[in-house]
């Protein structure tokens, strides 16, 4: 087993994950750290302060305050609209390192996400849910938004994955939508 | 690459030790692309190398006349060759 804690990740081991399957987990003292960062955003969000990201706007938005009991609604439309990737889906294996990457890097623990929320992601790979991701639409400079999105949308009941089966890709109406194609493995 | 992997790229990033979410720009993954574009170009140019350096045995004397194996084979490299010198500068 593979345990992300946002400092050991190799290529050895990323290829273990995406092509062989390898089973993942969390370092304990990862945990303890994403726990401890989680808390500071529950507690800023709670605060009357604006802090980007937490509870603000995005972009030409990012000088808005957003109120505390839209918060929860901002977050699910922030994935939702970002989810707006174009071109074939990404070969299992490349989603399969997307995931890889972004666990381990939220194991660093300076992202805030919740603990669950990270759970969630290592169970994904475990059990081989693959998110439909679209192959165009990054632009790298602005970090992976488009792409993380469909990946993300998956973690709260939303967007595409695949089923594994070698038929035409489906895309039918959302929640839990699954999409199926010769590329997955 | 292996440092990117096992650096936080989150906006905003939370640091828990000082209570504090700060915005900053760790999410900018270009130095990694053109890493990764060098490395292409780098390994076009091993592929020149390898295509000049290949052997095509001559068949057996006594074997029927066949298709020219070695200008068939010449062929493809030169495409796979094309193709790969189009990626690495795309």
């Amino acid at each position: 087993m593979i345990l992300f804690d946002g400092n050991s990740l190799t290529f050895e081991r990323l290829v273990a994950i995406a092509d062989l399957g390898e089973e993942v987990g969390l370092a304990p003292d990862a945990v303890a750290r994403v726990r401890a960062a989680g808390a500071v955003v529950d507690e800023q969000a709670a605060g009357q302060a604006a802090v980007y990201g937490i509870n603000t706007g995005f972009g030409s938005f990012a000088e808005v305050k957003i109120p505390a009991d839209s918060l929860e609604r901002l977050q699910l439309n922030l994935l939702r609209s970002h989810a707006a990737g174009v071109g074939d889906p990404l070969p299992v294996r490349v989603v399969r390192a997307m995931m890889a990457l972004r666990a381990n890097v939220l194991a660093k623990g300076f992202s805030g996400i919740r603990s669950q929320t990270l759970d969630a992601l290592v169970a994904l790979l475990n059990r081989r849910v693959h998110p439909r991701v679209p192959c165009r639409g990054s632009v790298g400079a602005s970090g992976d938004l488009a792409p993380l999105a469909h990946l993300a949308l998956v973690l709260v009941g939303e967007g595409e994955v695949w089923d594994g089966a070698r038929a035409a890709p489906r895309y039918t109406a959302r929640p839990a939508r699954r999409c199926s194609s010769s590329a997955a493995s | 690459m292996t440092t990117e992997a096992n650096s936080a790229t989150d906006n905003p990033m939370v640091f828990a030790g000082e209570r504090e979410i700060v915005s900053g720009g760790n999410f900018h993954g270009a130095p990694v692309t053109m890493a990764a574009d060098l490395a292409a170009i780098a390994l076009a140019q091993l592929a020149t190398i390898s295509e000049r350096r290949t052997e095509v045995p001559s068949l057996d004397d006594d074997r029927p006349p066949a298709p020219d194996i070695d200008t068939i084979t010449r062929l493809i490299a030169s495409g796979v060759l094309e193709e790969s010198c189009r990626v690495a500068v795309k």
